[in-house]
């Protein structure tokens, strides 16, 4: 909402209040000041310009060089009253940057250098309509030959009411809607600084809302309307309205209609109070109505072209109907919205029905966003209007179209009302307040503060302390309606910095533990110190990425929960696995560096998996971990270090596991989804339960992820399931006291058999005995015989309570040699 | 020490044989070949052995001289089965230049054995020199996104005043995002704040996916009420807007919750002063103005001191010295109730932050997207 100060001005004192302290004032008691944009003459580039020389001239347009303060610049221009300008001539100038009226419009435009046919012009010389101290748009403004260069026009002594002034951007908070109209805002800088408001208007003084037979609406819905009055008037004549109107509308930003639209707005602007005049001469009939719309009723908006078909409304949105002897009525307006084609005011009109209403915010909220329709007037109506408005509204209107049409005759009026229109009292305790706020306020403060806001304050009999106070509510301030909102208003009129800076004194509650939290930071931590670089994606991906992950498979079970108003087909759904994004971000970067090492923690969304309530998803945690490139960065040092592989990435997982203790960790090969089937396993709990995946990604995944020929090596861990198996401690046995023996064994085994079962007889058959054992070395090849391999184990013997013999360690390699033959049908290498 | 090398000592003392000892002919020279030696002609000789001693520089000359001087087939070994040789009356004073001599044959010989260590010493030291302003040798290096890292400064901060983390879930009830924070279906405040729906607001459990974390106070409230309560939610929310420089559609937030019978708005100031001030530096204060949010009644924005020019104006700040942080207020009595909480009885404060903000603020970053493109280049900078 823009609020010109030269408007503002006349309903409230603003002399010795500077636009910044304003600014401030209104900003820091919650009605935002977005901007204070200085237009026009206001604005500080537009400054006299001191013509140099015409440098050229081609049909009518003419090159100058000015100096508008800054040096010398090109400026062109059309202006016929430049025709023999030449050095030394001065005129209106706007520097780039400067903002002006559009003519053809009446709203701000910023000035920028152009491009034209012939050069750049560095901005724009001025009429006076640009310029907002006239309305004269035929030629630019010339100005006296005593000026400086680069004067701004704003200091010039100008005749009348002088340049188009500054005016306030006010970003309205649903609670302030009462600031949507110049004199909600004069008395809100009332209620702030305690300046007085003049909120009177002229107002015709033979204008009185009655019911009447005649005019008196049929039926109205009270649900949806509150207060409905009409006013039927003739003697009208279609017109421009007076130049100051039209001054003051284009001040807003508004272009000028005719006499009744403009009334009409102004009083939108002025009060806050929207209202629609329908051409009496082109209603069915004069009895209105309010109700709710029947689905696929036709309408046509007065905004509609001429050969344009009626809309389709849909069900159960309010509007304004005229009795045509059917039983539901025409509609013939979109309540609170938009009025209708075929009654609106045209030249010819000279009956006009006034209608002034107010309507139930939501049902207009709804409304407007059922047929995408946004107007001052919606924008007014969807946050409540103050009922009491509405004869001010009307006599108001009578009285601004009197001045442009003298012949005009209020003939009758209608009337209904619904709504509350008393003061409501709100009981305030001011203990109850100085505890809630903690200050010290005496009741006689709080009491002055509410009365600065133009509320009424009495103390309440019933308590002798004076300390309760009985606040007296307009129905203006439809934002007030408990206690609390009462405090807030005292906080804002007293200033927020009365407010001291307090530390709690509640006791702090139970500390409790919170596992899976603490699980998810110790995971990023360590992943961190095994040198990945922790990524954060959207959480919104689409069902297409995620099926790359299956290229070369059957596609996925189910399908992700998908969004109804995404802000794009690629961020549409809730992704279900962390690796779509990673292996992007690996794309991405793999644009600009050799190596990406990197991780996600986060949450995937799982509509199959039971989540806190019976229609949420399952959130699941998942570490997604993906490595590609070279283990380290290459250097002066190393020119080619060794790319990361596999056992890379099964290294940085088993470290995860061993540093949260995880007894029991095992890999085992596994053919998933989006791994290599020769180059994947899953990561197994002791109890057997699956704790994610992990390999190197299919050839034909790269390929969907535009990463054809990288080895990518990725995991993804179920953090919650990691979580949920984490023991509360750990045994630290003290460091071996005897010495150990360290033994190989080579054996052949068939090539099939994976390493871990090796391993796992091992330990079985070696026993307590057995510090560690592991594989040293794999050789296939002569004279090995085909399909089979020779494997190279190393076993670490050794007791807790003596120093072993070398002759229990050979028994014991006997053993695992007899073990690894029985279950593997393995044999000693010879 | 070779054969060849020129004697250091001088040409007149020297014994007829005088010149370097020879390794491979230790008794040639020794003066029993020749009869008793006089004790001159023992000087002579000890200086002699000195000199050579004085042109040897290396471990091998030290073998060599060693082996023909004092090593039991040396010289000086020589001279002392040679004292038979000497009539009785000189035995004495022979043994004393012999003793004398040795002395200073082994004296001179440690010396030596260490200078030529200290020697080789400081060639091998010179030969290992490196030049450790070359470029070092790259190692793979991991680390944290920095809004992990601010979510843990400010989780330790409001920790450390007691606040423990809750988590709620992204997708939310419109019930527990709206409803039951005082936002009704239909109003006005919903303009407010652009949803991602999951099913038709009017749907039953309709859901979203939550624009706030506002949306966990009630299940907080519920889970850990009616006691007092002093919690932090941190998680990500999202809106749908179009994604610019300084709007993503979705951002991290951390929302402070505390309820109690005392609490009250002063408590707000003092919390997020104590806040500020750990967080942006010992010197902050912090501004409230009012705003308007539903679940609060009062509400307020929050501004801190400007972290870049320190409150005196610059372009971050757009001049005003103050840098909005975050919204907070008195719990909305309607948002306790719902929370189980009386709010006859009961006062909440509740705050909520954005971090991409305050990563932007305290690292001068201008582009918002950067924390979700998941550039290294940029990740890098926060290791």
């Amino acid at each position: 909402m823009l609020v010109p100060l030269s408007w503002l001005g006349r309903h409230v004192d603003l002399r010795g209040l500077p636009v910044d302290d304003l600014s401030h004032l209104l900003t820091t008691a919650g009605v935002e000041v977005d901007d204070a944009p200085a237009t026009g003459a206001f604005h500080p580039d537009a400054v006299v310009g001191v013509i140099v020389s015409l440098d050229a001239e081609d049909e009518g347009l003419r090159w100058f060089t000015v100096d508008g303060g800054q040096g010398p610049v090109t400026v062109a221009s059309r202006a016929p009253n430049l025709a023999g300008a030449g050095p030394g001539d001065r005129v209106a100038f706007a520097r780039p940057g400067a903002v002006v009226f559009d003519p053809a419009d009446g709203r701000p435009r910023k000035v920028g250098a152009r491009k034209m046919r012939g050069g750049t012009s560095e901005g724009v010389f001025c009429s006076a309509a640009e310029l907002g101290v006239g309305d004269d748009h035929s030629g630019v403004l010339r100005l006296g030959a005593h000026l400086p260069a680069g004067a701004p026009l704003a200091d010039l002594p100008w005749p009348g009411d002088g340049p188009a002034d500054r005016a306030l951007q006010l970003a309205i908070l649903p609670n302030i809607a009462r600031c949507q109209s110049v004199l909600g805002v004069a008395r809100e800088v009332g209620a702030l600084t305690g300046r007085a408001v003049h909120d009177a208007v002229p107002l015709a003084d033979d204008v009185q809302l009655q019911p009447s037979a005649a005019l008196d609406p049929g039926p109205v819905d009270p649900a949806l309307c509150g207060r409905f009055g009409v006013l039927l008037i003739e003697g009208v004549a279609v017109g421009d309205s007076p130049a100051w109107l039209q001054k003051r509308l284009r001040s807003l930003g508004l272009h000028p209609v005719n006499n009744v639209v403009d009334a009409s707005n102004y009083v939108l602007f002025e009060l806050g109070q929207p209202t629609h005049f329908y051409d009496a001469d082109a209603l069915p009939s004069l009895r209105l109505g309010v109700r709710r719309s029947a689905a696929g009723e036709a309408f046509k908006p007065l905004v509609a072209g001429d050969d344009d078909p009626p809309k389709a409304l849909p069900a159960g949105l309010p509007v304004i109907t005229a009795d045509d002897g059917s039983p539901a009525g025409r509609a013939v307006a979109q309540a609170g919205v938009m009025g209708g084609f075929e009654t609106r005011v045209t030249a010819s009109t000279t009956r006009l029905l006034l209608e002034v209403a107010t309507f139930d915010y939501i049902a207009v909220r709804r409304s407007q966003a059922a047929t995408v329709t946004f107007t001052d007037a919606s924008a007014r109506y969807s946050r409540g209007v103050d009922p009491a408005l509405v004869p001010v509204a009307a006599a108001r209107l009578v009285h601004l179209l009197r001045e442009s049409c003298p012949g005009l005759r209020v003939v009758g009026s209608g009337h209904t009302c619904t709504a509350a229109l008393g003061d409501r009292a709100i009981p305030l305790s001011v203990p109850a307040l100085r505890r809630a706020l903690g200050v010290s306020l005496t009741a006689a403060e709080v009491g002055a503060a509410l009365r600065q806001a133009g509320l009424g304050v009495h103390p309440d009999g019933n308590d002798p302390s004076g300390e309760s106070l009985i606040v007296q509510v307009p129905t203006r301030r439809a934002d007030l309606g408990q206690p609390c909102d009462l405090y807030e208003e005292v906080a804002r009129i007293v200033g927020f910095d009365r407010l001291p800076a307090t530390l709690p004194a509640e006791p702090v509650p139970p500390q409790r533990p919170n596992p899976r939290r603490a699980t998810r930071e110790r995971l990023r931590d360590l992943a961190a110190s095994l040198g990945l670089q922790e990524t954060i994606s959207y959480t919104l991906s689409s069902p297409e990425l995620e099926a790359r992950l299956h290229a070369g498979r059957a596609p996925a079970a189910g399908a992700p929960l998908e969004i109804l108003n995404p802000v794009s087909h690629e961020r549409r759904s809730l992704r279900r696995s962390l690796l779509p994004h990673l292996l992007d971000t690996a794309a991405f970067n793999l644009r600009h560096g050799p190596a990406v090492h990197a991780f996600e923690l986060g949450d995937v969304f799982l509509p199959d998996q039971p989540g806190l309530h019976p229609a949420l998803p399952g959130e699941r945690a998942r570490l997604a971990i993906l490595m590609t490139g070279p283990v380290d960065p290459a250097g002066l040092h190393q020119a080619a270090p060794r790319a990361a592989d596999a056992h890379d990435l099964a290294a940085v997982v088993l470290a995860i596991g061993e540093h949260l203790h995880l007894p029991g960790l095992q890999l085992a090969a596994a053919d998933r989804a989006p791994l290599h089937p020769g180059v994947g396993a899953v990561l197994l709990a002791e109890d057997g339960a699956e704790l994610g995946i992990l390999g190197e990604v299919h050839p034909l995944v790269a390929q969907a992820f535009d990463l054809e020929g990288h080895r990518l090596c990725v995991a993804e861990l179920d953090v919650d399931a990691l979580a949920a198996r984490l023991p509360p401690r750990f045994r630290a046995p003290g460091a071996p006291r005897f010495p150990e023996i360290e033994l190989d064994v080579a054996i052949v085994a068939e090539d099939a058999l994976p390493a871990a079962a090796l391993l796992a007889t091992t330990r079985a058959a070696a026993g307590p005995l057995l510090r560690g054992a592991t594989v040293f070395d794999v050789y296939r090849g002569k004279p090995v015989p085909e399909g089979q391999k020779a494997v190279g184990l190393r076993l670490w013997l050794g007791a807790p309570d003596r120093t072993l013999e070398m002759r229990e360690a050979e028994a014991l390699r006997e053993a695992v040699v007899a073990a690894l033959g029985a279950a593997h049908g393995a044999t000693l290498r010879a | 020490m070779s054969a060849d090398t020129p004697s250091a000592g001088p040409p007149s003392a020297g014994p007829p044989s005088a010149g370097p000892p020879s390794a491979g002919s230790p008794s040639a020279d020794t003066p029993s070949a020749e009869g008793p030696p006089s004790v001159e002609a023992l000087r002579a000789r000890r200086d002699a052995a000195l000199a050579a001693l004085a042109a040897v520089h290396d471990e091998a000359g030290l073998e060599a001289w060693y082996r023909s001087v004092l090593s039991p087939s040396g010289e000086a070994t020589g001279w002392k089965r040679s004292i038979g040789k000497v009539p009785k009356d000189q035995r004495k004073d022979f043994g004393q230049a012999i003793h004398e001599a040795t002395g200073a044959l082994e004296l001179a010989f440690a010396a030596a054995r260490e200078a030529v260590s200290a020697a080789a010493l400081a060639r091998r030291l010179a030969a290992e020199r490196v030049d450790l302003t070359l470029p070092p040798r790259p190692r793979r290096r991991g680390g944290l996104h920095p809004l992990t890292l601010a979510r843990r400064r400010i989780e330790g901060i409001f920790g450390a005043m007691g606040f423990q983390v809750y988590d709620a879930p992204h997708v939310e009830l419109d019930e527990y995002n709206f409803q039951l924070v005082n936002i009704p279906p239909d109003h006005p405040a919903r303009d407010m704040q652009d949803t991602f729906f999951l099913d038709h607001p009017d749907a039953a459990d309709a859901r979203v996916l939550r624009t706030h974390t506002t949306a966990g106070q009630v299940r907080a409230m519920r889970e850990l009420g009616p006691g007092p309560l002093r919690v932090i939610l941190p998680g990500l929310c999202y809106r749908n807007e179009d994604v610019t420089t300084r709007s993503e559609m979705q951002f991290h937030q951390v929302e402070g919750l505390l309820v109690g019978e005392g609490v009250r708005m002063s408590d707000l100031k003092g919390v997020l002063l104590e806040f500020a001030r750990q967080m942006f530096g010992p010197h902050q204060d912090v501004r409230l103005r009012g705003s308007y949010f539903p679940f609060t009644e009062p509400s307020v924005e929050v501004d801190v001191r400007c972290a870049l020019c320190g409150g005196s104006g610059c372009r971050v700040c757009k001049h005003s010295g103050w840098l909005e942080i975050l919204g907070a207020g008195l719990v909305h009595p309607t948002v306790l109730r719902n929370g189980g909480y009386d709010p006859a009885t009961h006062q909440g404060i509740a705050f909520g932050m954005g971090i991409e903000r305050v990563v932007m603020l305290l690292h001068d970053i201008d582009d918002i997207r950067q924390f979700f493109r998941n550039d290294l280049r940029f990740l890098a900078h926060f290791r």
